[in-house]
């Protein structure tokens, strides 16, 4: 589904991300971890196509298709989501009615037709369940006066509305009580299939007892220094993230 | 020769030219016509060193000579100016380049003793009442609506008893596509007795690439109790000079609030001035400002507070593309003795283009000491990472700014209780500033 191969990238000219190899494949959930400022929120936001977030050198192939050159509204469309760490608040702008044009576009790009707005509540009503979203929440405008906790789910019941190809939870474990972390975490599981891929970045091994990995790489100074199964976040939880930068730089 | 004085001739001659008594039993109309002449006579054009008039230049309305349209009747329709019906359940008054459009109006309206009907009709039906009405105010400051008063002889009518509610809106439409350069003077009246409450709208819309020049006055007048809202949807064309004063007044616990969308025009300005004359009223006074290309706007805006335990809101919002050009300028003022008084003003602005600009100057003078006022004004540009977040859900470049616009024009019509108004202006709001 997604390869990424020698992925440079830079935001004001300072190289953050310096030659990621990287092979995601439908029903895989790939977890990267890191210590701060290795760059795993910057690998997020090149694949989303955010502002200010300059790929360099090499590639990112999606479905075939060559990502980097994607807005990001295309990228969306492709199947590409981005759950941000820091959810914006958008007032005046409600949630359902961001969903509704975002997913109508979605299906359009994909040739389906547009929902009707019966079915569109259904959905969204369903969504919101796996997410024990408020019902009060969908009509607000975008996480205006949401809690931490609230645009989380927020983010991954967007998520299970427009229904990605490749998932990107960025840290959404951070700022996360137990409680809400299991929500989360459920309403990810739910909607994970054989179809999907997630790519989940995080500190902290804590989010991978609720979210299994397939696969579990370690980002230090924009570089995958090691890559393994689920068992990884127990050694990097238990040794810290010293051990793999010390291990790198002797390698 | 002063520098507006073949300016003054041209108007003032064809003031006095027009001579008619409009079939008024008592001569109301004709009397205001040649009080208004009085006092455009003796103001002068202020220049930008005029501190109402700082960042508008009058020269776009002065360099031309605007014919003056006696009002008439015709009785077809056309198509554009349909565009400003956005509800069919309403009282509504039609006029196209000036002449009143019977076929597309209701007819004068008695319910309950309410009272709404084209003023020319008005004037025949209920001289006293109109006459009242037209004396109601003080004399005026602003140039242009003496010009207006000196012409003024059709427009709307509207009078509510003591208790009425009138439950569908008032609209009065004014459409202009006329060649020929027209100057058109609508008034509109409204007098709202004890306790009574209705909802007036006007639109005024008209052709792009016509000069021509509309000078409207509207009079407000709020008894103990009354409860008037007052809707303004400017969408003029982009050669056209429209200059709007509207004066309020409100008794005790009276409200009166109005929501001034303003979209076009060469120059469009707003003056709204509202006084509080008795204890426990309450005024807002609210503005959209969605602009493209060369249009320019400015919202004049005072309130004036001259009695004590009074509210009053100011939320003017301004989305500006392309050269376009905003001013707003709000003065509240609080007057002696006028204790326990709650003010709000804000201004806030949108640029969505390097070239264009906004000027805010909100005052505040107060000369009472037990009082709450605030104030500020914004200017900004669109949020990035807004933009971005609707972006990855899939929502266009175009469209996501067209959201985010409408979202922050929407603000200032919140209030608005009228949904379909309040739809057809956040709608004008999202495609006139970001087209």
């Amino acid at each position: 589904m997604l390869t990424i191969k020698n992925l440079h990238a830079e935001i004001d000219g300072k190289p953050i991300l310096k030659g990621i190899d990287l092979q995601v494949n439908a029903g895989e959930t790939h977890a990267v971890m890191g210590p701060n400022g290795s760059g795993k929120s910057t690998l997020a936001h090149v694949l989303s196509g955010r502002e200010g977030y300059t790929p360099t050198e090499g590639e990112v192939i999606f479905e075939g298709k060559n990502l980097l050159e994607m807005e990001p509204e295309e990228r969306a469309r492709e199947g590409v989501f981005l759950a941000f760490q820091y959810p914006i608040e958008i007032p005046g702008v409600s949630n359902t009615n961001l969903l509704k044009e975002g997913l109508n576009e979605i299906r359009k790009h994909r040739g389906e037709p547009e929902l009707s707005a019966g079915d569109f509540l259904k959905l969204v009503r369903e969504k919101a369940k796996l997410v024990e979203m408020k019902k009060e929440l969908l009509n607000r405008s975008v996480n205006e006066g949401f809690s931490g906790g609230e645009k989380k789910r927020n983010e991954i019941f967007q998520l299970a509305v427009l229904d990605p190809k490749l998932a990107l939870l960025d840290e959404t474990d951070s700022g996360l009580d137990i409680d809400a972390l299991r929500v989360v975490a459920k309403g990810v599981n739910a909607v994970r299939n054989e179809k999907n891929a997630f790519l989940l970045v995080t500190h902290y091994q804590r989010l991978l007892n609720y979210i299994v990995p397939d696969f579990v790489h370690v980002l230090a100074d924009g570089t995958i220094v090691k890559s393994g199964g689920k068992e990884l976040a127990l050694e990097l939880e238990e040794r810290g993230y010293e051990w793999i930068s010390e291990k790198a730089e002797s390698a | 020769m002063a520098k507006y004085d073949d300016v003054k001739k041209w108007y003032l001659d064809a003031a006095a030219a027009y001579d008619r008594d409009d079939a008024a039993p008592n001569g109301a109309l004709k009397r205001l016509r040649e009080t208004g002449a009085r006092r455009f006579a003796e103001l002068d054009f202020p220049t930008t060193k005029h501190e109402d008039w700082k960042y508008t230049s009058v020269k776009p309305a002065t360099e031309r000579r605007f014919a003056w349209r006696a009002p008439g009747e015709r009785s077809d329709l056309p198509d554009a100016a349909k565009e400003a019906f956005f509800e069919e359940d309403q009282y509504r008054i039609v006029f196209v380049d000036g002449a009143y459009v019977p076929d597309a109006s209701t007819p004068a309206l008695e319910k309950d003793g309410a009272y709404v009907a084209r003023l020319k009709t008005a004037i025949v039906e209920r001289p006293e009442a109109v006459e009242r009405a037209l004396f109601d105010f003080e004399e005026e400051e602003n140039v242009f609506a003496a010009l207006g008063a000196a012409f003024a002889s059709d427009g709307a009518f509207v009078h509510l008893p003591k208790n009425a509610a009138l439950e569908r809106p008032v609209h009065v439409v004014h459409y202009v596509e006329a060649e020929d350069e027209p100057f058109l003077a609508p008034t509109l009246l409204v007098v709202a007795e004890e306790n009574s409450s209705a909802t007036i709208v006007e639109s005024y819309v008209g052709a792009d690439g016509k000069p021509y020049l509309v000078g409207a006055n509207a009079r407000f007048a709020a008894a103990a109790g009354a409860r008037v809202t007052h809707v303004k949807i400017q969408k003029e064309g982009d050669a056209a000079i429209h200059l709007w004063a509207g004066r309020a007044k409100t008794a005790k616990d009276a409200t009166f609030e109005t929501f001034l969308a303003s979209f076009g025009g060469k120059l469009a300005r707003n003056d709204a001035v509202v006084r509080a004359e008795e204890p426990g009223g309450f005024a807002r006074v609210n503005g959209v400002v969605a602009l493209d290309g060369e249009r320019h706007v400015d919202n004049r805006v005072l309130l004036d507070h001259a009695a004590p335990r009074c509210e009053s809101s100011q939320l003017f919002r301004a989305a500006l593309n392309g050269n376009s050009r905003n001013v707003f300028n709000g003065k509240v003022l609080v007057r002696p003795d006028s204790q326990k008084i709650d003010a709000f003003q804000q201004n806030d602005s949108l640029l969505l283009s390097d070239t264009a600009r906004s000027d805010s100057k909100p005052q505040l003078e107060i000369f009472a000491d037990d009082v709450k006022c605030s104030h500020g004004a914004t200017t900004g540009q669109l949020d990035k990472e807004a933009l971005f977040y609707l972006r990855s859900r899939g929502v266009g470049a175009a469209q996501a700014k067209r959201v985010l616009v409408d979202a922050f024009t929407a603000n200032a019509v919140a209030d608005l209780k009228l949904a379909s108004v309040r739809e057809r202006i956040e709608k004008l709001a999202a495609r006139s500033a970001s087209r």
